[in-house]
């Protein structure tokens, strides 16, 4: 008789291999996705395709998962975002309309304004922190690098921010 | 003991900004669309005995089912394609970013009017890599000036989102925005409509008024509804592979082509690049204390992570979708899609640093 050895999966895989607990986790996090390809810089149609694309990956590779899924997916989304593209066809000028972050403030339009005047990689920093509210480890992981380069972003981002909206810090935040 | 600091006012208007933050209607419509997603129900493709078995099994049903049937649901069979593609009133610069030429696209035919406004089919493209429509609204959106379309009242529109596209056998397809206001691009036509033709449906419940597109953020609803039902009959182009071309070996690296796939318009390549440039890379993203993309990084990239293919006049084939790839541990995997307008020989330039006449590789596009 021939056996095999299995190794019993993990009560967490078990629970990722579930389709139901999958699209849950999924629709839970393609919103915040959707928005951090936007605030990448994404056309909608685009950022729309990226999540899509993204979600693929992350059914198909979801036994690879470590880590909380939102997170985890953001870092695909991110990735996907981050691919170098080189559009050597130039659109005429008529179709290729200014990007914005499909996002606006009532209460605070000019923070909206300000947060969309970053370089891209510090605005994507800067809403992961605050819009996302993840940690500075979640930031680091889904941006790929080092945890005081996602700080050192977060702080350029908020300096930024600052001369732009001329607050002054406190002194405990200079 | 140092008190718990009070965040200061940029601290306190970020924390406070998820809770004000406003969606626009085309994104909040963007994300409902994907909170219906279900990645799960997408099944793998069949093992090709299961395929093979199953085309037996229809095709011997196809054998006793009746004549129209058959027209109806193999184009291909009814020659329902009898119509010479008609692209002469369509602008030049729309079918260069389309990559649709006189031979590959057909005419389509159909016009359907709802609120007042007329969408009519054009022309149409298919092949194993997307499925094109190009459409007009209110006689407009495929002539004259492309750079112009959006700057007159009465210039329209279509939304990701506000169309839909279905074969004969209920097959949906996605699609994914398009390279002009009314040019439409799906994903590619699935099996059996991919063999046997397809006869589509598009459905389409909006329209945009582009001219109030862009900034300044419009002040009035830039969406107008409606219902237009329109069918088309395509059948999607053949993709064969080509022969790959010798790797090209430098002291920077190893740059391989892996895959040369043709659709009959465009060129699909697969590409890698082995060896140390890979570890340069990583040494311009992480050995400067700055971490990211910086400017030696961006000329790395630049000069050893761009392939481009050439035609005998030296003219560049044009990309359709811009080229990517990723970065993994020693290895680059790149992906390039470029327009074919004529078959020839042409020149593969596998990065921007690779001048030298030894390092050039030829391909020949039937």
């Amino acid at each position: 008789m021939v056996t095999s050895e299995h190794v019993e999966p993990s009560s967490d895989q078990r629970q990722l291999d579930n389709a139901r607990d999958f699209e849950a986790a999924y629709r839970d996090v393609s919103r915040s996705a959707y928005l951090l390809a936007r605030q990448i810089g994404r056309r909608p149609d685009e950022a729309r395709d990226i999540v899509q694309e993204a979600a693929l990956r992350a059914w198909r590779y979801r036994t690879s998962r470590t880590g909380d899924f939102r997170p985890w997916f953001l870092t695909i989304v991110y990735r996907l975002c981050r691919r170098p593209i080189l559009d050597w066809v130039p659109l005429p000028a008529g179709w290729d309309r200014p990007i914005t972050g499909g996002v606006d403030s009532a209460m605070d339009p000019d923070l909206v304004r300000a947060l969309q005047s970053l370089p891209t990689r510090q605005r994507a920093a800067v809403w992961l922190r605050y819009c996302e509210d993840l940690a500075i480890s979640d930031v680091a992981r889904i941006m790929r690098v080092r945890e005081s380069a996602a700080k050192q972003l977060l702080f350029r981002g908020r300096e930024a921010l600052r001369r732009r909206l001329q607050i002054t810090p406190t002194e405990e935040y200079r | 003991m140092n008190p718990v600091s009070a965040p200061d006012e940029l601290e306190r208007r970020l924390s406070t900004l998820p809770i004000s933050l406003r969606v626009s209607a085309g994104d909040t419509r963007a994300i409902a669309s994907l909170q219906a997603l279900r990645v799960t129900a997408i099944r793998p493709r069949a093992h090709p005995p299961q395929r093979l078995a199953a085309g037996l099994a229809i095709a011997a049903i196809a054998i006793v089912a009746a004549n129209f049937a058959v027209a109806y649901y193999a184009p291909t069979y009814g020659q329902a394609l009898a119509a010479a593609p008609i692209l002469g009133g369509i602008a030049q610069p729309l079918l260069q970013v389309t990559g649709i030429t006189q031979a590959n696209a057909v005419a389509l035919n159909g016009s359907a009017t709802s609120n007042g406004h007329t969408v009519q089919l054009v022309a149409g493209y298919a092949d194993g890599l997307r499925t094109v429509i190009l459409l007009e609204i209110d006689g407009r959106g495929l002539t004259g000036k492309p750079k112009l379309f959006g700057s007159h009242p009465g210039d329209f529109s279509i939304a990701a989102g506000d169309a839909t596209l279905a074969d004969q056998f209920g097959h949906v397809y996605s699609q994914r925005g398009g390279p002009g206001p009314t040019v439409l691009e799906f994903e590619p036509l699935v099996w059996p409509a991919s063999k046997v033709g397809a006869r589509l449906t598009l459905h389409i419940t909006g329209l945009q008024k582009y001219w109030l597109l862009g900034p300044p953020p419009p002040t009035t609803d830039t969406a107008l509804s409606g219902d237009w039902t329109l069918h088309a009959t395509m059948i999607a182009a053949a993709m064969h592979d080509l022969a790959l071309p010798a790797p090209v070996r430098t002291s920077d690296g190893v740059f391989s082509v892996t895959l040369l796939r043709f659709t009959g318009s465009e060129l699909v390549i697969h590409w890698t690049v082995t060896g140390p440039i890979n570890d340069q890379m990583d040494r311009a993203q992480y050995g400067s204390g700055a971490p990211g993309w910086n400017p030696s990084l961006e000329q790395l990239s630049r000069r050893f992570f761009g392939l481009a293919l050439f035609d005998s006049s030296g003219t560049p084939a044009a990309t359709t979708t811009g080229s990517g790839g990723e970065w993994n541990p020693g290895i680059f995997r790149g992906e390039t899609t470029v327009m074919i307008t004529h078959p020839g020989r042409y020149r593969m330039q596998l990065a921007e640093g690779l001048t030298a006449p030894a390092d050039q590789r030829s391909i020949t596009v039937p």
